[in-house]
């Protein structure tokens, strides 16, 4: 009898156990859908070009009694899919208020095909909400599918409910694995983020000198809506004094940043275009950035300037440009000790004008270092004044600015794209025989602005300053100042033109030089309007084919004003 | 004895060997130095031709095609016009635009006008200060296919101002022109070139 209740005892506590565990299991089940939260995804699906964008994930609650304060999440791409990076960490939804921090750092694998992260707050209650967001950058690396799957088994949302701590789960009815299908054929445009030239040097007879960096080659008829551009370089080499930027960005840009930290040797670019309407957008920026030596450099020192990230939008299919980085070189020079005595060889420049001009001889011997043939250029002006040839030490510097217009261009181009220009500086009595080529920048008022160098320079002689647009006839002008006569020609044949130290200010914009000689293979011009010119734009405009050789006016069109104008040219026919 | 000292006697003193050899020497030095400024002066004149405005070479270019330089009018008397028409050849090629460098003394004849004898042409005629330079290009709205066969392309009519006899030449290249035609893709052609003899009494 006794054995007999001992049994029916244990299956009683067996049974009991069962049933309690039964309960406690069912419980924990209910609990479990009642705590969960619901994951959008967007896009969750969709065809691709092979560009990077983001997808945004939302992790919500309908229970404002649920409030988030952690995620720590992993995700990993599969086919044709690539993870770039968490491109914005999580936020409170909508209002984007920045209260997570990382407890782990993004982390993506060498191959690119996994990401984690953990974020989390220690907000009090009340400054936490039941709707976060975060952005994922990814990018198509091939045709075909690809897909981005959240692991469900390593995520944890944590948050609140009332006042217990809880681990959400994440609704079965969310889609947490967008699929796309990737296309092969086309990508976003590549534009460039560069520095031109890629060399700048601070000498050893000057106090700083200008980097510039440049965007450029965008698509025709395509511009920037957004860009940034964040650099670093050696912070115990150089350091970034000024950032100047052209009149272009001014104009159609609006600075979020353009900051400097020298301690740790950075800068920062955030533009947004102003997008005016009837403004149209533009296709190029620059900016001046002057660097300056550390003052403890004792001995040549190169640094790179890298530009480290980079992205920028524009009126494209697809969210941003593909970006080609041209990173440039800082080569610095110690101070010399001479440069009390070369200071003193300026002539009647004080010392605050030498130091403001050694800024600007920089930009223009960066201009000239485009020009392969900048230094046939001073070699060819002699030595014959008795300061360039007296011994060593630095040589003085003489700029010369130029204002031009090209045939055509009455007002602001469409196409704003700086325009190489052609420029021979020749001492009078001496033959034309070589050029530099720069590159002219567009004004509002369809004028061009360049600036260039010359050195050695016969402050005692005369000059005459011939002009060569990238489709046009070479000019000469013999005055700093041409006006046309009163038959509405310029013809000079007498040099007029001094030059002096420092800047040397000229407006050759009353005359316009005269399109038409077209380039032809690699690039050349052969120095006449040919039936070879002619015959270009003559078939351009009859087969509607649109090249920016043909774009005369740079209004973007080929057309019969590109024809007109042509044909107005062949009054000339030759260089000048 | 004796074939001992002949040998003697034709075996070079070590001092002709010795100052032979300084000789040598010194030649090789000499064309060295000599080879020298010529080899920097090739690249010298080499880099200025790169950075000159206007490349000075042109390459040699296979002909196509012929432009055809006659008259009617091969002997006149001072005074009178001297009528020259160039037709062209363009071998089923349509052309759209050609130049012409047309050489002629110009002392004993001048030039009184130049017309395009292809209707749908327009001709810019350039009076150079050794030759005529014409550039003609096809008129925009023109969608009659010109293809030239033996096809007179320009009248040019010149009075004869001097007794003798004096060429008329269709020149293929002069400074940086070319005599040349353009066909409807841009394609440059070199055309085949002749001359014409004109007598003045």
């Amino acid at each position: 009898m006794k054995i007999k209740l001992i049994i029916l005892a244990s299956i009683a506590v067996l049974a009991s156990i069962f049933l309690i565990k039964y309960f406690v299991s069912s419980s924990q089940k209910s609990k479990a859908g009642e705590n969960d939260v619901t994951v959008v995804v967007n896009p969750v699906s969709g065809t691709k070009n092979l560009d990077e964008f983001d997808i945004t994930y939302v992790i919500s609650s309908d229970d404002q009694n649920k409030k988030i304060n952690g995620v720590n999440m992993t995700f990993t791409a599969n086919n044709n899919l690539q993870i770039i990076s968490l491109s914005q960490i999580p936020k409170t939804y909508p209002s984007a208020d920045d209260i997570f921090t990382a407890a782990n750092e993004p982390t993506i694998n060498a191959a690119k095909t996994s990401l984690n992260f953990a974020y989390l707050t220690l907000r009090p209650q009340s400054e936490l909400t039941n709707s976060i967001f975060f952005k994922i950058r990814v990018k198509g690396n091939a045709s075909g599918a690809g897909t981005l799957t959240l692991s469900r088994v390593s995520t944890e949302i944590t948050g609140i409910l009332n006042t217990t701590s809880v681990l959400f789960g994440i609704s079965s009815t969310s889609n947490t694995d967008p699929s796309f299908t990737f296309n092969s054929g086309s990508t976003a445009p590549v534009i460039n983020f560069k520095f031109d030239p890629v060399t700048t040097t601070v000498g050893a007879n000057i106090d700083s000198a200008i980097a510039v960096f440049k965007i450029d080659g965008l698509p025709t008829g395509k511009g920037l809506t957004t860009f940034e551009a964040i650099f670093s370089f050696d912070k115990n080499v150089a350091e970034a004094v000024n950032i100047t930027p052209s009149d272009t960005v001014v104009d159609k840009f609006t600075e979020v940043h353009k900051t400097i930290d020298n301690n740790i040797g950075s800068i920062k670019l955030t533009y947004l275009a102003k997008q005016v309407e009837g403004m149209a957008l533009a296709n190029n920026a620059r900016f001046d950035i002057t660097f300056k030596r550390k003052s403890t450099l004792t001995a040549i020192s190169t640094t790179n300037t890298s530009i480290d990230a980079s992205t920028a939008t524009g009126d494209i299919t697809g969210t941003n440009y593909q970006i080609n980085k041209t990173n440039g070189q800082l080569v610095i020079h110690p101070r010399t000790t001479s440069s009390s005595s070369s200071s003193s060889r300026q002539s009647s420049s004080s010392s605050s004008t030498v130091s403001s001009s050694s800024s600007s001889r920089q930009s223009s011997s960066s201009s000239a270092a485009r020009s392969s043939s900048s230094s046939s250029s001073a070699a060819r002006s002699s030595s014959s004044s008795s300061r360039q040839s007296s011994s060593a030490g630095p040589t003085p510097i003489v700029l010369i600015k130029m204002k031009l217009r090209f045939q055509g261009i009455l007002t602001k181009p469409y196409d704003m794209t700086p325009q190489n220009v052609k420029i021979n500086v020749v001492k009078e009595g001496e033959s034309n025989t070589g050029f530099v080529e720069t590159s002219f920048d567009p004004n509002y008022d369809g004028t061009y602005k360049g600036i260039i160098d010359v050195n050695p320079v016969d402050y005692n002689a005369k000059y005459y300053i011939y002009i060569k647009g990238p489709k046009h006839l070479q000019k000469k002008f013999c005055d700093a100042l041409p006006q046309l006569n009163a038959q509405g020609f310029y013809n000079c044949s007498k040099a007029n033109i001094s030059l002096h130290e420092g800047e040397n200010d000229f407006d050759f914009s009353n005359i316009k030089l005269l399109a038409g000689d077209l380039p032809e293979q690699e690039n050349m011009q052969n120095g006449i309007i040919d039936s070879y010119d002619l015959s270009f734009i003559r078939s351009s405009i009859a087969n509607a084919t649109y090249s920016d050789t043909c774009d005369i006016n740079l209004d973007e069109k080929c057309d019969w004003q590109d024809w007109s104008l042509m044909l107005a040219s062949m009054a000339e026919k030759y260089d000048e | 004895m004796e074939p001992n000292t002949e040998v003697q006697t034709n075996k070079p003193s070590p001092m002709v060997i010795v100052g032979g050899g300084l000789i040598l020497v010194l030649l090789v030095v000499f064309f060295i130095l000599m080879r020298k400024p010529g080899t920097n002066q090739k690249i010298e004149n080499t880099q200025n031709n790169q950075q000159a405005v206007v490349p000075t070479a042109k390459p040699t270019v296979a002909r196509f095609g012929k432009l055809d330089i006659s008259t009617s009018t091969a002997n006149v008397t001072d005074g009178q016009d001297v009528i020259v028409v160039i037709s062209g050849d363009s071998m089923g090629k349509e052309i759209v635009g050609y130049d012409s460098l047309i050489v002629y003394d110009k002392s004993a004849l001048t030039l009184q006008s130049a017309k395009s004898a292809i209707v749908d042409f327009t001709i810019f005629k350039f009076d150079r200060p050794s030759h005529l330079s014409l550039t003609a290009v096809k008129n925009l709205n023109s969608k009659t296919p010109t293809v030239l066969n033996k096809t007179p392309m320009v009248e040019l009519v010149f009075k004869a101002v001097k007794p003798g006899t004096f060429s008329i030449v269709l020149q293929s290249d002069i400074d940086k022109e070319s005599t040349k035609m353009v066909d409807e893709k841009t394609n440059i052609l070199y055309p085949n070139l002749s001359s014409v003899m004109i007598t003045v009494k």
